[in-house]
């Protein structure tokens, strides 16, 4: 194997690992502030991916300009979400709130399925086929504006949390639910913006995800597993770790892919969450050990 | 009274199932479908609902038993008398050595469900990549003329009795495990493991126990799926979506109970078959829909399940090992 093919596997690992700590940053954050895990997370992304589509297939619209359309319409869904399902789920067990969750994916799916069919979809435009020459290597225009949105949103959001009173309210409310009651912070207010900004987050990637690979109803499925490997390598709750999770996850993937067959360079995000547990079960960098979401 | 009522009385309902599904194979075949997966569901929530480990993995035991007995014979020609034990043996040094790892370090709630899911899916990804394994196209076990030996009977109903002494026995030992001292520390675990402990429970192996137990019996169920259908592949027997029915079914018939998630499983599987023959092909994924929204209302409304429900509208019926879980029971 050459150094070039290296080099451009690293840089497609890297582009992916951007993409995933997107979405993987909304799992964490809702898992920060409310201790849920919603197992629906990816059918989001999968709902997110065909409004992109539709919107460039019937409206016409660049999927950077569908962006502005679909973020609210997520971000509603999440909030409603809270409302209808992850509030009341709120006061059972957890392994009732694992079904619910995990019941919402499947009917998520199953609906899609309905509506869209099961046919691939995918954002074809001019710029499709264009790339950007990085000294050797080469990287797909859709990628690129898919990682590049991926970094601007992650640092706005890390800005959101660490300087504004709002994220100081989540940020309260993830270290101590009773405290920040205490405090006079409206728990249930936050949670719903938590809920609504997790989901929300993947509106960005969405649409523009849609130009880069083909939609089906499954697609949130795998997204929803690796998200997870992400958010527990990273450390479960915590900002830093999810980059950190998602590049390793992408990284690792991508050059397994150039020495090994496609199944198993699937499997490698999994075998590197074996590895985290063995080696350092709290995760890469731990909540309380750096910045916590 | 009898201490194993709550094995014997499912088991015998079941045997007159059995019997009434004995003159149509189709019948019969979805008599053998209910039974194979409610008795794995029911391995399952030994661990989730007696002892609070809830894990999204169990699909890799029934793999190792399914493709332990089908290479076994594919490869060397082994009959399932010696298949079977050796996937027994191999899904219980399996369960033992991700327990040891997942337990080390207090692993519970989503953490170990999401650890367990990432080794099933790991060996699911191996597997679909395996050429001596078939890959994703599974493999075809062949025709012996043994018969016996091999388990491969032409009728259908030789196979209902084998998951139907299955099932019993899966009772048995359930019942005799949760009314026993084990079955007291599994449950002062689930409830709260740091006061469990501090009494002198010893967590580890207790949930060692829980753990090898379920992935022995589930592990069984896979061995059986692989002699019943003479084929195997990487969804039907290491997937995810085999995982997340053995939840949806405890969740509906109700964790707290030996025999709740049979009974999720005797209602959700015909009621499947019904609604997909119902609306014909085309609208394939309808029982998907139903099922989802059943478990979400069920899981928000009736976190006791049905089983748990019937049993707080009817005392008489007999005690079954465990209180249901009611609302707001911490199970972490």
């Amino acid at each position: 194997m050459s150094a070039t093919i290296l080099l451009q596997a690293l840089l497609s690992g890297m582009t992916n690992g951007a993409i995933y700590a997107l979405i993987a940053v909304g799992l964490t954050l809702v898992f920060g502030v409310m201790r849920v895990v919603n197992f629906a997370h990816g059918e989001f992304l999968m709902l997110a991916m065909y409004g992109g589509y539709l919107a460039w297939a019937h409206l016409g619209l660049d999927p950077i300009i569908a962006v502005v359309l679909v973020v609210p319409a997520l971000l509603a869904l999440g909030v409603g979400l809270f409302e209808t399902l992850i509030r009341p789920a709120m006061r059972v067990p957890e392994i009732n709130q694992m079904a619910v969750t995990l019941g919402l994916s499947l009917l998520l799916q199953y609906l899609a399925l309905m509506v869209f069919k099961a046919d691939n979809l995918l954002i074809v435009q001019d710029r499709s086929t264009a790339s950007l020459w990085i000294g050797p290597v080469l990287l797909q225009m859709p990628q690129a504006i898919a990682a590049l949105a991926a970094v601007l949103l992650l640092i706005g959001l890390y800005i959101v949390l660490r300087k504004t009173d709002f994220g100081l309210i989540m940020r309260a409310v993830s270290q101590s639910r009773d405290g920040a009651a205490l405090s006079g912070i409206d728990i249930g207010r936050t949670y719903r913006w938590a809920m609504g900004i997790g989901i929300g987050t993947l509106g960005v990637a969405g649409p523009l995800m849609a130009s880069v690979l083909y939609v089906n109803p499954h697609i949130g499925a795998l997204f929803t597993l690796k998200a997870f490997v992400i958010v527990i390598v990273g450390g479960m709750g915590s900002f830093g770790g999810v980059l950190l999770g998602a590049l390793l996850v992408g990284v690792a993937e991508s050059v397994a892919g150039v020495l090994t067959t496609a199944s198993v360079a699937a499997a490698v995000p999994f075998a590197l969450l074996i590895l985290v547990m063995l080696l350092r079960p709290e995760g890469l960098m731990p909540v309380g050990g750096g910045s916590r979401a | 009274m009898n201490r194993f009522l709550p094995a014997i009385v499912p088991s015998l309902l079941a045997a007159a199932i059995f019997a009434v599904c004995l003159g149509d194979p189709y019948f019969m075949e979805i008599f053998i479908h209910t039974a194979l997966m409610g008795t794995i569901s029911v391995a399952w929530n030994l661990m989730a609902g007696f002892t609070g480990l809830i894990s999204l993995g169990h699909s890799l035991f029934f793999g190792i038993g399914a493709y332990v007995v089908a290479y076994g014979h594919i490869g060397f020609g082994l009959p399932p008398l010696v298949t079977w034990p050796l996937a027994v043996v191999l899904a219980a040094v399996m369960a033992l050595a991700i327990g040891l790892l997942c337990f080390r370090y207090g692993l519970r709630g989503y953490f170990f469900a999401i650890a367990t899911l990432a080794f099933s899916e790991v060996a699911f990804l191996l597997v679909s990549a395996t050429p001596w394994l078939g890959r994703s196209d599974g493999m075809m076990m062949p025709s012996e003329d043994e018969t016996l030996l091999y388990l491969q009977f032409l009728e259908k109903w030789p196979y209902g009795l084998m998951v139907l002494g299955f099932l019993a026995i899966t009772l048995f030992v359930g019942q005799h495990l949760v009314s026993s001292r084990t079955g007291f520390y599994w449950r002062a675990l689930r409830d709260n493991e740091g006061a469990a402990e501090a009494l002198g429970v010893p967590a580890m192996r207790y949930k060692l126990i829980a753990f090898v137990v379920s992935a022995v019996l589930t592990s069984v169920g896979g061995a059986f799926f692989a002699s019943t259908f003479a084929f195997v592949d990487p969804r039907s027997t290491l997937g995810v979506d085999l995982s997340i029915q053995l939840l949806v079914f405890s969740i509906i018939g109700g964790l707290g109970l030996l025999w709740g998630p049979l009974l999720g499983a005797a209602l959700l599987i015909p009621l499947g078959e019904l609604l997909r023959t119902a609306m014909g092909v085309g609208f394939n994924g309808v029982n998907i829909v139903v099922y989802a929204v059943l478990l979400m209302t069920l899981a928000l409304l009736l976190p006791q399940g049905l089983g748990g429900w019937l049993k707080t509208r009817f005392p008489a019926m007999p005690r079954l090992g465990g209180k249901p879980i009611r609302q707001g029971d911490a199970v972490q």
